[in-house]
């Protein structure tokens, strides 16, 4: 007896047990779901590209070092730039414009008060002590004797920069306070009309990724769920069908993604598309048990022949699916010999989810087709 | 569409030895084509939206002010364990003149913006020059503003300047305040005495009329004229002497008060002398006053015209100490920095940085860049004791890509033995199971091939869809491989085959596309950096899909005929 044989015999207890006690399975999947679910709220975004990196790496290593021995300052921008398609009268033509410079002062003096920024520094730094000339000309005559000044302009003095250094926080969640802070700051002092100012660096980036991230990994779930509803809704030409092929997967992705969040294994660049590949991988093994019940009904069953179509389905399938995802997990989980932890991650993730997948079509999706035989008369009662 | 899957098995075992000549020809020229795929790194930078304000600022800064997101530092340091007789504190001479040379040679580079180190804050110091002996260098580190009296700090000396300055400032306002207010008093005092003068003046008039008002001579002849002519009227005797009797009282009392008119008189004439004394005195005392106030008003002027003048010192001061820090800051490119020199030396004196400002580079700059920098450091000799490399994106990018092909070998050949032996396992058959991996190997070797066809590289990130491609193009294989020998039980490999892919192509079909949608999910959203992960999956899938319905089908049909299965 070969080990696809070996298998049937307890898939075929299984079957029965679906038969037989549906209502408990089902209570007992949507218990796990539920807990899943909750534990999946606590899924950490992770944004920090270093942290992604081979840690083995000598260039790493040397970075460690540095940041280890001199400290780990970061540089942030905050880019002041003319607004040419403003719709409002009188603005700026020049932003060394004494209110752009006074505005960049009263912005200096905000964040110096912030602890996480080192220090902050711009062309109106000069003038500090001295207040910011009354006129344009007054202040190019002053910036005139500071030829080092001229690198902070742009060429066609349409532009200027902030540069903060700070030590950037490593959780998101900090990160995003203080960007919000950094905005709060810009918004309350009086910014001349047609002038922009846009923080960016490393800290605007990741607040960007974390963010997107969110977003993306909800997107992309959505797109390819409606796409891959379409597309069973098309080859089976039953919205029946198309759902118990579906939503067994809706399960193995939330038990996925509360896994995720248990093992502490977070959302990344890597993993961020986990639930879209989960469905497009799952779908087969769906796909698999509705067409294989199916064959085992003639035109005109009763309870009986499902029943008997279920117990010959579930072994049927189940050996199949057991042997091809198997190879296809441990293809997975060979990633964990990846250099990058987030490929080790994915690796891991995907390996989870197409366990979850197996295990909603063979344990759960046996039970949402006698529920909907049920819904179309086909009981044992 | 059974029917046309029968058909299409039917093709397939009719025509197995043409399938077998294509199939060979399409591996070959995929392996050939193999040879030439190319190898890349992520770009975090392009990992997000250029449109999204923080990366389009970001993109913006780059192109107008040639920052970069891209810092590199040149890390020097104290050779770990040398056990000689190298240099054992990163300050001394020797490590600063490698520095300098380094930094020189960097600057070179076209890529290279600035180089900054250690040897920009410490020349400075040392009027320009560096420090022959680690003490100097070290006097030079922990000269702290104003604590060398010698080589004191400009910045610091114009600051403790401007302080005191400001001091004499508020004194010279003080005092200014106070001759305001002595003048204010004096011009009251002034006015004081002008009222009394013109009060005395008044007096005066008041006597001066008061002694011409003593002359009553005319009065008594007014009395004479009229007693005679009382005499000479027609009263009666004794009217006439009833009212001379009344003329000759009123005649002595005007005599008597003439008398007293004349000691009056006297008395005012002397009162006028000396109130003429007393306002000449006055007219003198309010002279003294009024130059008094001017010169109390001219000292107040000249305090004031001090004070703004020391004012002004005390500002032009503080411009110059602001330009001067400016100026020293923006040379060690930490504007506002208290502790500049932490910034590029460790506590512990083993550990300094030259900080690199690069240009935004493309992926070939990157190459070529890392190698220059490489180079320089190479052929730089470098004092006993001491090493240097460089870190930052670069390199980072430059690691990541020698090690991607390694990582790409380590992982699929790990994938290849886990799920040949998982097969061959499953199958209990070594040619059923060895049948089913070639789905995976001959699909692995068009998906490589086509990727250096098209030109797509490889990058770390990618690393990992070899063993993906494994993981998911073997679920194919077995799919059939499994159908076929389960049909093969009660029918002939010809009738199997047509069987199993006539029941398995529909669900793989289904798998393939809904794999293609997930692998397209990942480029249609904002975050497109995994769309080269998506497009090399959905070669790989499809690749192995077809291995896996042309084939492997006729692979299996000619080794069941072969061993005579059935």
């Amino acid at each position: 007896m070969n080990i696809e044989e070996s298998l049937e015999r307890p898939l075929r207890k299984l079957a029965g047990l679906q038969v037989g006690h549906p209502f408990l399975i089902f209570i007992l999947i949507l218990a796990g779901t539920a807990v899943t679910l909750h534990a999946a709220q606590d899924l950490q975004m992770r944004t920090d590209l270093q942290e992604e990196l081979p840690q083995g790496l000598r260039s790493i290593q040397l970075e460690e070092s540095v940041s280890n021995k001199l400290g780990g300052t970061d540089v942030m921008l905050i880019v002041v730039r003319l607004n040419h398609s403003s719709s409002i009268q009188a603005t700026p033509d020049d932003i060394r414009a004494p209110a752009v410079m006074t505005s960049l002062l009263q912005l200096e003096s905000r964040l110096e008060t912030d602890p996480r920024i080192e220090s902050v520094s711009s062309p109106a730094s000069l003038f500090t002590a001295t207040g910011v000339p009354a006129t344009l000309s007054g202040v190019k005559t002053v910036l005139s004797q500071f030829p080092q000044t001229d690198p902070l302009f742009n060429p066609g003095y349409s532009a200027t920069l902030i540069q903060l250094y700070v030590t950037i926080p490593g959780e998101e969640q900090k990160i995003k306070s203080f960007m919000t802070d950094l905005r709060n700051d810009i918004q309350a002092i009086q910014q001349p009309a047609g002038v922009d100012m846009t923080v960016t660096g490393e800290a605007a980036y990741r607040a960007t990724l974390t963010s997107l991230l969110k977003e993306e990994m909800i997107f992309s779930m959505l797109v390819a769920s409606l796409l891959i509803l379409g597309f069973l809704f098309l080859v089976q030409r039953s919205v029946a069908r198309a759902f118990l092929i579906f939503s067994p997967l809706v399960f193995a992705v939330v038990w996925t993604l509360g896994t995720m969040a248990l093992l502490g294994i977070p959302v990344t660049i890597a993993t961020v598309f986990i639930g879209a590949l989960i469905l497009g991988m799952g779908i087969e093994f769906g796909g698999f048990m509705v067409e294989r019940y199916k064959e085992e009904l003639s035109d005109d069953y009763g309870y009986e022949e499902a029943h008997a179509a279920l117990i010959t389905a579930v072994p049927s399938v189940g050996t199949a699916i057991v042997g091809s995802s198997s190879t296809t997990i441990l293809g997975f989980l060979t990633l964990l010999a990846a250099t990058m932890p987030m490929i080790r991650e994915l690796g891991v993730a995907l390996a989870l989810g197409v366990t979850y997948s197996l295990l909603a079509v063979i344990v759960f999706d046996p039970v949402l087709i006698i529920a909907h035989e049920w819904s179309k008369g086909v009981k044992p009662w | 569409m059974v029917d046309i899957f029968e058909r299409y098995a039917r093709l397939l075992v009719d025509n197995q030895i043409i399938v077998l000549f294509l199939a060979v020809a399409v591996i070959v020229g995929s392996l050939l084509s193999a040879q030439y795929i190319e190898t890349t790194a992520p770009q975090y930078d392009e990992m997000v939206p250029d449109d999204i304000p923080a990366i389009e600022a970001l993109d913006f800064a780059s192109t107008e002010f040639g920052v970069s997101s891209q810092s590199v530092l040149v890390v020097v340091q104290l050779q770990p364990r040398h056990n000689g007789t190298g240099i054992r504190d990163i300050r001394h001479p020797a490590v600063l003149r490698y520095i300098d040379v380094l930094a020189q040679k960097f600057e070179t580079l076209p890529t290279v913006n600035d180089a900054t180190s250690l040897v920009d804050l410490i020349k400075p110091r040392n009027n320009g020059t560096l420090p022959h002996t680690t003490t100097a260098v070290i006097d030079a580190i922990q000269q702290q503003p104003g604590a060398n009296i010698s080589t004191p700090d400009p910045i610091e000396v114009l600051g403790t300047s401007r302080t005191a300055l400001q001091k004499i400032q508020s004194a010279l306002q003080a005092q200014q305040q106070g001759l305001t207010n002595l003048s204010q008093g004096l011009l009251a005092q002034q006015s004081g005495l002008q009222a009394i003068k013109y009060n005395l003046g008044r007096i005066e008039d008041n006597l001066n009329q008061l002694e011409d008002s003593g002359d009553v001579s005319q009065l008594l002849d007014v009395i004479d004229l009229t007693q005679q002519l009382v005499q000479a009227s027609s009263a009666t005797a004794a009217e006439k002497q009833a009212i001379l009797g009344n003329l000759t009282i009123v005649e002595n009392g005007v005599k008597d008060l003439g008398e007293g008119l004349d000691s009056i008189e006297g008395a005012a004439s002397q009162g006028t002398a000396a109130m003429d004394r007393i306002q000449t005195a006055l007219e003198r005392s309010i002279d003294g006053i009024e130059q008094l106030q001017q010169a109390a008003v001219h000292l107040n002027q000249s305090t004031g015209r001090l004070s703004r003048q020391v004012g002004s010192v005390a500002d032009g001061l503080a411009r110059l100490q602001q330009y001067l820090r400016f100026y020293v800051d923006t040379r060690s490119d930490r504007p506002t920095s208290r502790d500049r020199f932490d910034q590029y030396l460790s506590d512990d004196n083993s550990l300094t940085i030259i900080r690199l400002q690069v240009k935004d580079l493309s992926s070939s700059e990157l190459t070529r860049f890392v190698n220059d920098v490489n180079h320089i450091i190479q052929s730089t000799d470098a004092p006993s004791g001491i090493t240097a490399a460089a870190t930052g994106f670069p390199f980072i990018f430059a690691d990541l890509q020698q090690q991607t092909l390694p990582t790409v070998k380590r992982t699929s050949s790990l994938s290849v033995v886990i799920i040949f032996i998982v097969l061959v396992t499953f199958f209990s058959s070594l040619r059923y199971g060895v049948t089913a991996f070639l789905t995976i190997v001959i699909g692995e070797i068009i998906t490589i091939g086509m990727l250096a066809l098209l030109r797509i590289p490889i990058s770390s990130e990618m690393a990992g869809a070899v063993s993906m491609i494994m993981a998911v193009g073997d679920d194919f294989g077995v799919q059939v491989t499994s159908r076929f020998r389960k049909e093969l039980r009660d029918a002939s490999p010809e009738e199997a085959i047509t069987e199993a892919l006539s029941s398995t192509m529909v669900p793989m079909s289904i798998t393939t596309v809904g794999l293609l949608i997930g692998f397209r999910a990942m480029s249609l959203g904002q975050l497109t950096f995994l769309a080269a992960l998506g497009n090399m999956l959905t070669i790989g899938v499809l690749a192995t899909f077809l291995v896996a319905v042309t084939i492997i089908p006729v692979l299996l049909v000619i080794g069941a005929n072969r061993f005579g299965d059935q």
